[in-house]
């Protein structure tokens, strides 16, 4: 069990008709008549360089975007950040398989934005961030694993806020029946420290072999509407634990 | 200082074998005979590689069919040699008490390398690809799926620190008393994507890996698994100290004045507790690039000086990315494991022995050379400007 402040959040998304889903206000009428979201839509990433921005990818457009919408300026640069995403850079990594099953070459670009960790890394670049980073993947569990690393990150050390992203978009059409989830292109971003102001948290997790329950949104947008919502905690059942935050006063 | 973090098992896996005492005999004798073209795990490629001994690797047992690939053969081939001890530590905690870290960049980029082949010839996917052999959080799923286990299964994907960075979140587990074991290392494959990637790059060797030669010209890649039971005991062989920096540079090179290697090395040896003078080997990172080698020794020069023994094993089994920084966790494992007395057997730098001017000076060391200092570290630094330095001793007390 762990204490954590979530001291800021953010989120972007668009409805299934389109419409944009990026402001406080936004996520709070969202929250208030929740729906599943669109497969679409492009952050306008302002903050970024012309040159980088026409070389980001969606999902770094995703979650820079997030990133940046619940950090400031002054702690951009000293937070330690944890990258999660369940399919990662899978469009790149695709499209090079592609052009190797048609024996084209490689572009170096599109390889060096393969990893996992790119999006971090950009980041890092963007904020001109050098504290720790890790990039994590769980499968359908991927969010609450996020939650966790980064909790881990504040016990190694507490005086230091770690910055959360998740985000993912629809994989690839030629995979796409290969799995059944909630698809949506969307990123969440979470500020999170031992103590201070915001919404403080008791986090923990139980083992157990309840089956996951299937969402019609991601995990990490679950999250967005509760902290918007008045409930005292949230359940995420994982098919081998159970993942539960509950609001508590520090 | 930190709670006590005992490497109690490893199971290891790579060009040189897939037996513990095989791979460090051949290392001691910094055996480079195992580096050969693979053009069936290279798209084709004619570059040397590190390949696992596929008549060596097992296969999953039934029921978990979704998760066969290469990378999952290679964990699995590791966890074979530690089950005993895993399996113990196990029962003795219970199942809902264990972990997984798992590190990797590739896990079944080969398998949906085959499968993408087939849609090219065929019009459609291989009809037994499943999206699990290919998601990098199976590496993880996997091992929690085999054992039964009931503590959180993640990966962790930072490129080439991925493995390093794995053991970093075991300890954390441990320390929060999330988990009573953790199961941690790292898994790669050789596939057409990488190796064409870095070729792309213009980053990997026309022969053998080179590295801090004057005329070094690139890395080669390599595949394999190192695989730690990791457990709170405060006896053996123990990770004693972390440090972790992000480079803020560039997003496949390094900072060329090495700041951030030497972050993450200060980093973990104030973590262990550990000065300059205690540290008796560093395990580089020594890919054999221009770049990495030219900053790397810079950072150690100027934290470790230019006396402190050096190797890079990458000549022996090639670079293997996601699994690199536990499969070199590994080396250091095996050293300590070795040591007679005050001695610590250290694993020799292979390379033509041209060193080179321009780099800052560090000391390389030869074949059958030891140390008496107990602290030893090994380098690990990925692409995205992931760094990742662990420190490891015997425990004490």
């Amino acid at each position: 069990m762990m204490d954590v402040v979530v001291r800021r959040f953010s989120a972007w998304g668009t409805s299934q008709a389109d419409a944009v889903l990026a402001s406080h206000e936004d996520w709070s009428a969202w929250a208030k008549a929740p729906a599943p979201l669109g497969h679409e839509g492009k952050p306008p990433v302002a903050f970024l360089a012309a040159a980088v921005r026409r070389r980001s990818s969606r999902l770094t457009r995703l979650m820079l975007e997030s990133a940046f919408a619940c950090t400031e300026e002054g702690e951009r640069g000293s937070v330690r950040t944890v990258f999660s995403s369940r399919h990662g850079a899978i469009h790149v990594a695709i499209k090079i398989l592609a052009s190797l099953a048609r024996q084209e070459s490689v572009s170096p670009l599109q390889f060096s934005h393969s990893v996992h960790n790119a999006q971090a890394g950009l980041f890092s670049i963007a904020a001109g961030n050098r504290e720790a980073s890790s990039s994590i993947a769980a499968g359908t569990d991927t969010f609450a694993h996020g939650f966790l690393e980064a909790v881990l990150h504040l016990e190694r050390r507490p005086e230091q806020m770690v910055l959360l992203v998740t985000g993912d978009e629809p994989i690839p059409d030629n995979l796409s029946h290969l799995i059944e989830e909630p698809a949506a292109a969307y990123a969440t971003g979470l500020l999170l420290s031992r103590s201070g102001r915001g919404t403080a948290l008791r986090f923990s997790r139980e083992a157990g072999r309840a089956p996951r329950k299937q969402r019609e949104w991601p995990d990490a947008i679950e999250f967005i509407r509760f902290l918007h919502s008045d409930d005292a905690e949230l359940s995420l059942e994982s098919g081998r634990g159970c993942w539960r935050w509950e609001r508590s006063a520090l | 200082m930190s709670k006590p973090c005992s490497l109690a098992a490893l199971g290891i896996i790579n060009a040189l074998g897939a037996d513990r005492d095989v791979i460090w005999r051949r290392t001691l004798a910094g055996d480079t005979s195992s580096m050969k073209p693979h053009p069936d795990l290279t798209a084709g490629g004619d570059w040397l590689v590190g390949a696992v001994d596929d008549m060596r690797l097992p296969t999953l047992p039934d029921g978990l069919e979704r998760y066969s690939c290469r990378n999952n053969r290679f964990t699995m081939g590791a966890f074979e040699q530690i089950e005993t001890e895993v399996m113990n530590a196990v029962r003795a905690v219970g199942a809902d008490r264990v972990g997984v870290v798992m590190g990797t960049s590739t896990s079944g980029s080969r398998e949906c390398e085959a499968a993408i082949l087939h849609e090219h010839h065929h019009g459609s996917l291989l009809p037994e690809f499943r999206y699990e052999q290919l998601e990098l959080g199976g590496a993880a799923s996997f091992l929690a799926e085999l054992l039964e286990l009931g503590g959180p299964a993640l990966s962790i994907s930072t490129a080439c620190s991925s493995g390093a960075r794995a053991l970093v979140s075991a300890r954390s587990l441990l320390e929060l008393g999330v988990c009573d074991v953790v199961l941690a290392g790292g898994s790669d494959s050789l596939c057409g994507l990488t190796s064409h990637g870095f070729a792309s790059l213009k980053a990997v060797a026309a022969g053998l890996t080179n590295p801090f030669s004057a005329n070094r010209d690139g890395l080669n890649l390599g595949e394999g698994a190192a695989l730690f039971l990791v457990t709170r005991e405060n006896a053996g062989i123990q990770l004693l100290g972390v440090g972790e920096s992000s480079e803020a540079h560039h997003i496949s090179s390094p900072d060329p004045e090495g700041t951030g290697a030497a972050a993450s090395m200060r980093e973990a040896m104030e973590d262990a507790g550990a000065a300059a003078d205690d540290v008796g080997y560093l395990n580089l990172h020594g890919t054999g690039t221009r770049l990495n080698d030219s900053m790397e020794s810079l950072a150690v020069s100027r934290v470790l000086g230019g006396e402190t023994p050096c190797s890079s094993t990458k000549p022996l089994i090639g670079h293997c990315l996601g699994a690199a920084g536990a499969m070199e966790l590994g080396f250091c494992w095996m050293a300590l494991d070795a040591s007679a007395g005050q001695q610590i057997p250290i694993p020799p730098h292979r390379y033509d022995g041209d060193g080179d001017t321009e780099l800052a000076s560090i000391r390389l060391a030869g074949v059958g050379e030891s140390t008496d200092r107990a602290i030893l570290l090994t380098n690990s630094f990925g692409f995205g400007g992931n760094n990742c330095t662990l420190a490891v001793g015997r425990a004490t007390s």
